[in-house]
């Protein structure tokens, strides 16, 4: 099961950014349905590994498999045809500020879809907004009038347009108040479940790691030091787990 | 998971004794919903029955195909708590509970393209205008403010980033200039040379080409070219710092962004713009000389020995005492475009666009109001 039928596949990545070793040997397969939350400390190089699953940057070594396919042996328009399966949302949204919220979340249905008919992908778009968790009006509104909250939303629900497989978070709930941000798990779990959704997310927020996440891989000095549900994680000695759960208990 | 049933059936529709039952089957995913849609039009459901749905063929089913459904039957008068589901998987009624709870209000559609009427379109451009012009007055006021300040309390010069845009706007602008200018030279000097042979006055192209040189042609195109280099430059990097939230930085440290920003590029371009159009009219002159030597037959000692006696030193003069206006001009446009960008990329695009062609058009009508002010100069 582990290996046929995994959605991700790293296999000794290794990543060297400005004469650093980010990553020097990070190695994870994630299997269909499941929830991962990827946690480090700010530097460990988790924007740079989501980067590198969607083909944004190369891998200075190791391999990255998506749905059993090399990243790196990829022609152009196989990679194109993969990237209609995997949405990712960005760390601030990065949402098209030249266009309107709803126009943004049209436009990967526009680019993949373009025999879908204008009213039935305003139909999906409403329905992409609304599981976002954005209000009706906020449809024809500019990124630059939304707040950060909003723009989150907005993102997720381009990231979701098209249906994916996957979907890579970079903290999906920073940003956001604790109220919108608990209502995000619960959005994303019901997805997960009923569309058998693979997610990887990176994240701070601890409530996140213990309401969604299935199992928690923790990056520390360009290595896997433990991957495993939440609760086991929480149990291991190293120190850097130990002060990363404890700070957060006291807060 | 049951097989998915062919494609082309997606849902048939059985009235029996206790109401109607939808069958489901097939696909029910994003990439078959215009098929979906033709499906269910041709079902000719009846709302006044009660309806069951009845998922036992069903392959795959998501939020888009689920939405598609319920708002179909919404649409038609059966509103999702009146549906009777069976056969659905914990999975499926969870995502439909999902869809029928979050399914917000329809979008009005113009809304959404964002298309204005002509009226709106003309009042907006109306208002932006007036609203352009009094913040541009305000953006004068305060610059003035700035130097102001500056003038009784000279230690808020910010020497080093004067010497930088120095650099930029002066130092780095110098080839091209003298690129441009040179070329200008050599055009006006040959066509000017074609016309004069026909009088056989060889000799008063260094008439013509001095003053218009000296007095129009240097000034300007060095300051259509300082217009299109350093005040997009200008706009493009104030108003990336404005996306960046780097000038609210500023405000925030206390400081001012027209001492730190604007007044700087002002002294720089202010300062260069003088220097770069005599290096312009240098280069132009070297230029008409060449073509004097190689075409009309007048050596270079002569070209220049007459250049002294018919180009009067106050029409130089004139031509560099113009330039200091068109400098601030371009510097003042640049800057407050700069300042106005709003958080978006877009913006910037725009207002760098704005700012060439604005500056450019400033110059020039700037050019024409001398013009009109000094026809003849007193040598």
């Amino acid at each position: 099961m582990k290996d046929t039928a995994s959605v991700v596949d790293v296999v000794g990545l290794r990543t060297q950014l400005a004469g650093h070793w980010v990553h020097d040997g990070v190695s994870f397969a994630l299997r269909p349905g499941e929830v991962t939350a990827l946690i480090g400390g700010s530097g460990t190089g988790k924007t740079v590994l989501l980067n590198q699953l969607v083909g944004l940057l190369k891998p200075s070594g190791g391999q990255v498999k998506l749905f059993g396919q090399d990243l790196a042996k990829l022609s152009a328009g196989e990679l194109r045809r993969l990237r209609r399966r995997f949405g990712l949302l960005f760390q601030d949204g990065a949402l098209f500020s030249a266009m309107r919220v709803a126009e943004n979340v049209a436009t990967p249905l526009r680019e993949h879809m373009p025999w879908l008919p204008a009213r039935l992908r305003d139909e999906v778009v409403d329905l992409k907004l609304a599981l976002a968790g954005l209000p009706p009006d906020a449809a024809g509104k500019m990124p630059s009038e939304l707040s950060g909250g909003m723009r989150k939303r907005a993102a997720l629900a381009r990231a979701l347009a098209l249906e994916p497989d996957l979907l890579l978070l970079d903290e999906p709930t920073s940003g956001l108040d604790p109220i919108s941000a608990r209502e995000f798990d619960r959005t994303l779990r019901v997805l997960v479940d009923s569309l058998r959704l693979t997610v990887l997310f990176t994240t701070h927020d601890l409530e996140s790691l213990w309401g969604l996440a299935d199992r928690v891989i923790v990056l520390f000095e360009g290595k896997v030091i433990a991957d495993g549900p939440a609760r086991e994680v929480a149990q291991l000695p190293h120190e850097w787990i130990r002060s990363y759960f404890d700070t957060r208990t006291v807060e | 998971m049951p097989n998915p049933a062919p494609p082309e059936t997606c849902c048939r529709l059985e009235t029996g004794a206790e109401g109607q039952v939808l069958r489901l089957s097939g696909e029910w995913t994003l990439a078959r919903l215009a098929e979906l849609q033709t499906g269910l039009n041709t079902l000719g459901i009846d709302a006044r029955q009660p309806l069951r749905l009845h998922a036992s063929g069903l392959g795959i089913l998501d939020s888009a195909g689920a939405n598609h459904l319920i708002s179909h039957l919404d649409r038609l008068g059966i509103p999702f708590p009146r549906l009777h589901l069976s056969g659905f998987s914990a999975q499926e009624l969870a995502l439909l509970k999902l869809v029928a709870g979050r399914r917000g209000g329809v979008v009005e559609r113009s809304r959404r393209r964002g298309r204005r009427g002509l009226t709106q379109v003309v009042g907006w451009h109306a208002w932006e205008i007036a609203r352009g012009t009094r913040a541009g007055l305000a953006f004068i006021g305060q610059t003035s403010q700035a130097l102001g300040d500056l003038l009784r309390r000279p230690g808020l010069m910010r020497g080093r980033e004067l010497f930088v845009q120095l650099e930029m706007v002066g130092l780095r602008a110098i080839p091209i200039v003298m690129l441009m200018s040179y070329l200008i030279g050599v055009v006006f000097a040959y066509l000017l040379g074609i016309q004069m042979q026909k009088f056989s006055a060889n000799h008063l192209v260094v008439d013509g080409v001095g003053i218009g040189i000296a007095r129009e042609m240097a000034p300007l195109i060095t300051a259509v070219l300082m217009a299109g280099r350093s005040g997009a430059a200008f706009t493009a990097h104030l108003g990336a710092m404005k996306v960046n939230q780097e000038i609210d930085a500023i405000v925030t440290l206390g400081l001012s962004p027209f001492q730190v920003l604007v007044l700087p590029r002002l002294f720089a371009i202010v300062l260069m713009l003088p220097l770069l159009t005599f290096v312009a009219d240098v280069a132009g002159m070297i230029g008409a000389a060449h073509v004097a030597a190689w075409n009309l037959g007048i050596p270079a000692a002569s070209f220049y020995d007459r250049l002294q006696t018919v180009l009067p030193l106050n029409t130089v003069l004139f031509g560099l005492g113009k330039t200091p206006v068109f400098a601030a001009a371009i510097a003042l446009i640049a800057c407050h475009s700069g300042f106005t960008v709003q958080r978006d990329a877009r913006s910037v695009g725009l207002h760098t666009t704005s700012t060439v062609v604005r500056s450019i058009v400033a110059v020039i009508l700037i050019n024409a109001a001398f013009a009109v002010a000094y026809p003849e100069i007193e040598p």
